[in-house]
């Protein structure tokens, strides 16, 4: 039977008739709690019986802790008839609220008596005056606290009589017996050898770890925990999103987030009075305005905007151009859809392009409503590209994050046509939960910016709602929360 | 988004058609129009502004009853001429320049209609008009007006008779005191301002503000004139022309009015034409010219093919049409949303991450082999935090009319945040080290430059200089091109003197490095040491734009 060094001192200890923790903890040099441990193994491993016996103990309360400091008041009582005041008056005034209690004992215990006004001690109290009273040994015995067993008979009574100055306890008492098979172990011989606890340079070096046992560490006990560097875990997803867009071979857009309202509305067709340009909606920002672009680009959405391109009627009234100056929060990442097709040359289609940015709403902080937010933009530019490729790619993305039903709603943004809403049916809420907006992009977004009117599947996705469920959220704000135990916890992206 | 609500019963008898809760609500889906709630009595739902028409319940019925097949002639409701005249003066150009008129008569002023007239023009008001800034809509009782009406500029002492009032106000005293005067002041400045008024001098309204009790509609009304002015002239029309659309289909009788010598309402169907291989092509379908025809009719829209190309009549209400693509459109609703099979096409192109990410992934996995945990903040944070606590004071980006109070200043440094985190985690275990890689922006002489920076800060209690300073030697020791990396002393409020360095890459000056002051850990209310770095990542190129 496999035994560590501790199980085999105590099997041994117990052998030569130890029978309580207290004694073989002595016999053994261990620690009562390695020893309890120990037994517990030993009795698990049928090596050893444990018989239970419950025993009262009793100790000073607070009262005779003060006595067994201060002396007894018939102690007292006594010194001062010895020194020479005996007259009761006297004796009652030095004592105070004890010497009735002290006259009590004086008697019960025979040391002497009040005769015509003075106390008068026996032969008895003369003698015991000189030496330990009864109750002065009941008050030494109890200090340390003692059994009822330990209580010599001469003393028993004053458990009683003297029940004030003590308190009771139970305390199980355990008695440890070798079993048959612990008998058998121990006659088979038992050797014990030192163990160590830590392999050290040292060991290594000089080879002495051959001649040591490591002692066997309890494997499965509590260790401290450890928390790794680690990165957000709203960033995990949003890495994993840009990730779907690469692997279908999409390069990523990037551009400022402080921009003007010519970027954020202006190139995307959004009329000038269009109530999502307002101040409740979209942050403006001070400085206030901002630079347009050079080159003929302003005139041509400017036109877009007050007569048409291709063909369109346009939104017939007067384009401003220090309306488009004014600076703003992007208010969407299709921004940076705006500004890649300005930059795009026809040469270089097809393209596809992706984005995961931070963008900007003027709304009240709650629980399903953030300030600033992120969305995931694309776009793919190209002659042979239709709506139902459309569908194809927020299909693929969707599904990839695990929305596998999914449902296409027409909508309406200034910017598309025709405009999608997706949605995925969330199986737990039972609803459809609408997760931006998509579309093919207006040829009057189109031909001012890129120079002719190619179709462009484009889209723009909250990136939050795709992502709570899998981390449990129900509150939008915990995500930008930067709780420290959440980061440390937070299982990591597996999809 | 606009929401309206009508009475469903009310809505299901115009439509002509007993339909269950779930058949109702996914047509309207399919529709485009967002049921939000449906009650045993009520239907509520989310409008998109391409479609005010969908704002009257008469509009909307007659939108479904197209959608379902259950009508496809395109009505256009007759305009009888009539003498009725409107004179517009040239002075309100300078105020409220367009205005147009018609005459509804013989209609019967049963609740249902009194309710969806009140209803169509406040949700009119509201959003296709914002919020009658760009139209407003007046409706008055014909048999109480003489003609020539005429829209005349006045000033302020100019007095009437308001609606719900029992007494003459000048404008003057309407802008102060009227309820309606004082929700619309801001849209009427002054000094002068527009009226309509009658032959003898009675006024109908002052627009866009209030009509006057003279000219009220009341339970005894069967013929009506309606008008709208405003800042531009296509809400204005469209406006108009939803409204007579849903009085016709009540069984009104529309007549003409001769305003400036144009006829109001004009409601001939706008001429278009749509190449079917324009939509086949963009839909990624194959249909039929007479197919697509067909589709156009189910949204309401007149449309017959002929010889390859397919003829388009435009309802006057429907002044999204503004290119063939809106056509086309209607065609990819009709057909139907969910019938198209999604499909992903065979376009090979190469992916390519964006500078900005590649260094921040980079970058973030040194500082995460080192323990530190990355946070994402928000950019907008408060005066408070990025200065007042950091003893700092910079000038940055400030966001106007913010709703949120305490995020008002876009952040010119992550690090005031990071001490921000700290001091709301003091009660998790240290040590604590944060670090995030993000957008700042700097104002520079009036302009705004955006900038990466890099910030962590390092919570315990043997947290000192030398450990910071190790981390950002060792955050910069593997990049592409080796840096010369050196640190200076400096000054800086926010840290301890003589335990804080000025961090040059290359000889220039790109952040700090250092011990947070005390007084800063105090003013964050956090009670452990902490080291702090924060550097500006312009000189890894990281702007791809």
């Amino acid at each position: 039977m496999n035994l560590t060094v501790h199980e085999k001192k105590v099997l041994l200890a117990v052998n030569k008739g130890a029978e309580d923790p207290e004694t073989i903890a002595r016999k053994t040099g261990l620690k009562k709690d390695a020893v309890l441990k120990a037994l517990e193994w030993l009795k698990a491993k049928g090596l050893i019986s444990v018989d239970e016996d419950v025993k009262e103990v009793y100790e000073l309360n607070q009262e005779g802790r003060r006595y067994a400091q201060e002396g007894l008041p018939e102690r007292k009582l006594l010194e001062l008839v010895l020194s020479g005041v005996d007259s009761v008056s006297e004796v009652a005034k030095k004592l105070g609220g004890e010497f009735r209690i002290a006259l009590v004992w004086l008697s019960k215990l025979g040391l002497g008596k009040v005769d015509r006004g003075r106390i008068v001690l026996s032969e008895k109290g003369k003698e015991a005056a000189r030496g330990k009273l009864p109750t002065e040994r009941f008050l030494e015995l109890l200090k340390t606290g003692a059994y009822a067993s330990e209580i010599p008979d001469d003393l028993r009574r004053f458990v009683k009589e003297r029940s004030k100055i003590l308190d009771v306890r139970e305390e199980k008492e355990i008695r440890v017996h070798l079993t048959d098979l612990g008998r058998d172990i121990v006659k088979k011989g038992i050797t014990i050898e030192e163990e160590v606890s830590n392999l050290t340079p040292e060991m290594i070096r000089t080879g002495s770890w051959r001649k040591v046992k490591f002692r066997k560490y309890d494997v499965s006990a509590p260790t401290p925990p450890i928390y790794p560097g680690k990165r957000h875990f709203a960033n995990l997803a949003k890495d994993y999103i840009r990730q779907i867009w690469l692997e279908m071979g999409f390069k990523e857009m990037n551009g400022p987030i402080v921009t003007t309202s010519f970027w954020n509305f202006d190139a995307l067709f959004v009329p000038q009075d269009h109530p999502a340009r307002e101040l409740q909606d979209t942050f403006y920002v001070e400085p206030e305005y901002g630079e347009l672009p050079g080159g003929d680009l302003v005139s041509r959405v400017k036109k877009a905007h007050e007569e048409g391109v291709d063909g369109s009627l346009g939104w017939e009234y007067e384009w401003s151009e220090e309306e488009a100056k004014r600076m703003v929060l992007r208010t969407h990442t299709t921004i940076l859809s705006a500004q890649t097709l300005a930059k795009l040359k026809e040469t270089e289609l097809p393209a596809k392009f992706f984005s995961v940015g931070r963008v900007f709403r003027n709304e009240a902080l709650d629980w399903k409503h953030l300030f600033e937010f992120t969305q995931s933009d694309g776009i793919v530019v190209s002659e042979d590209v239709n709506f139902r490729h459309l569908l194809g790619y927020l299909k693929e993305f969707l599904s990839k994050l695990g929305f596998k039903k999914v449902r296409f709603r027409p909508h309406y943004f200034p910017y598309t046509e025709m405009s999608v809403e997706p949605e995925v049916y969330h199986p737990v809420k039972k609803e459809w939960i609408e997760l931006g907006g998509a579309g093919i992009f207006r040829p009057e977004v189109v031909e001012p910016l890129l120079g002719k009117a190619v179709p462009v599947l484009a889209w723009g996705l909250g990136v939050e709602r795709l992502i709570v469920d899998y981390y449990g959220i129900t509150d939008l704000r915990e995500i930008y929360k930067n709780d420290v135990e959440q980061l440390r916890n937070a299982k990591l992206w597996w999809l | 988004m606009p929401t309206v609500s009508f009475d469903k019963r009310e809505l299901l008898r115009l439509i002509g058609k007993d339909m269950s809760d779930e058949e109702l609500e996914y047509e309207l889906a399919m529709l485009g129009v967002v049921p939000d709630d449906m009650t045993d009595t009520e239907v509520v739902l989310d409008v998109t502004p391409n479609r005010p028409d969908f704002l009257s319940i008469e509009g909307l019925a007659r939108g479904m009853r197209y959608f379902l097949g259950l009508e496809s002639e395109i009505r256009v409701p007759v305009v009888y001429p009539s003498d009725y005249q409107a004179r517009i003066e040239p002075e309100t150009a300078k105020s409220r320049p367009y205005a147009v008129c018609a005459v509804v008569k013989d209609l019967e002023m049963d609740d249902e209609l009194v309710r969806s007239l009140m209803q169509v023009q406040e949700k009119l008001h509201l959003t296709h008009s914002r919020n009658r800034k760009v139209a407003s809509i007046g409706v008055y009782d014909l048999d109480k007006i003489e003609f020539p009406i005429t829209y005349k500029v006045v000033d302020g002492s100019f007095s009437f008779v308001p609606l719900g009032m029992d007494r003459e106000m000048s404008i003057e005293e309407i802008k102060k005191e009227h309820p309606k005067g004082v929700e619309y002041s801001h849209l009427v400045p002054g000094p002068n301002y527009v009226v309509w008024v009658d032959a003898t001098g009675k006024v109908l309204s002052f627009p866009p503000v209030i009509n006057s009790q003279d000219t009220a509609v009341d339970e005894n009304t069967r013929n009506i004139l309606i008008d709208v002015t405003g800042t531009r002239l296509q809400p204005v029309v469209q406006a108009l022309n939803i409204l007579v659309y849903a009085l016709a289909d009540r069984g009104g009788k529309i007549y003409s009015v001769n305003v400036e010598g144009r006829e109001y309402p004009d409601l001939t169907p706008m001429d278009m034409e749509l190449d079917p291989d324009y939509v086949n092509k963009l839909l990624g379908l194959n249909l039929s010219d007479g197919e697509i025809a067909s589709y156009l009719r189910r949204m309401g829209i007149g449309a017959k093919d002929h010889e390859g190309r397919v003829f388009v009549k435009v309802p006057a209400y429907r002044s999204d049409i503004l290119h063939p693509i809106d056509l086309v459109e209607d065609v990819a609703i009709a057909y139907r949303y969910d019938k198209f099979e999604p499909e992903i096409p065979n376009i090979a192109t190469v992916s390519e991450m964006s500078k900005e990410t590649k260094v921040s992934k980079l970058l973030g996995q040194l500082l995460i082999g080192m323990g530190f945990l990355e946070t994402s903040n928000y950019h907008l944070t408060s005066e408070d935090v990025l200065h007042k606590k950091m003893k700092r004071s910079t000038s940055v980006v400030r966001v106007k009319s913010a709703v949120n109070e305490n995020y008002t200043v876009f952040r010119d440094m992550i690090l005031p945040q990071l001490l921000d985190v700290l001091s709301r985690n003091k009660h998790h275990p240290y040590p604590q080290k944060l670090y995030e890689i993000g957008r700042v922006a700097l104002v520079e002489e009036g302009k705004v430059e955006e900038r990466l920076h890099l910030a962590g800060v390092i919570a315990d209690k043997s947290s000192d200089y030398s450990v910071a300073k190790s981390t950002v030697e060792a955050v910069l020791r593997y990049l592409e091109k080796p840096v010369e990396l050196r640190f200076e002393e400096a000054s800086n409020p926010s840290f301890l003197d003589g335990r804080v360095a000025k961090v040059l890459v290359n000889g220039e000056s790109v952040g700090w490095v250092g011990e947070i002051h005390p007084k800063v850990l105090e003013n964050f209310e956090i009670e452990m040491p902490v080291t702090g770095f924060e550097i500006d990542l312009k000189f890894l190129g990281w702007r791809d734009w």
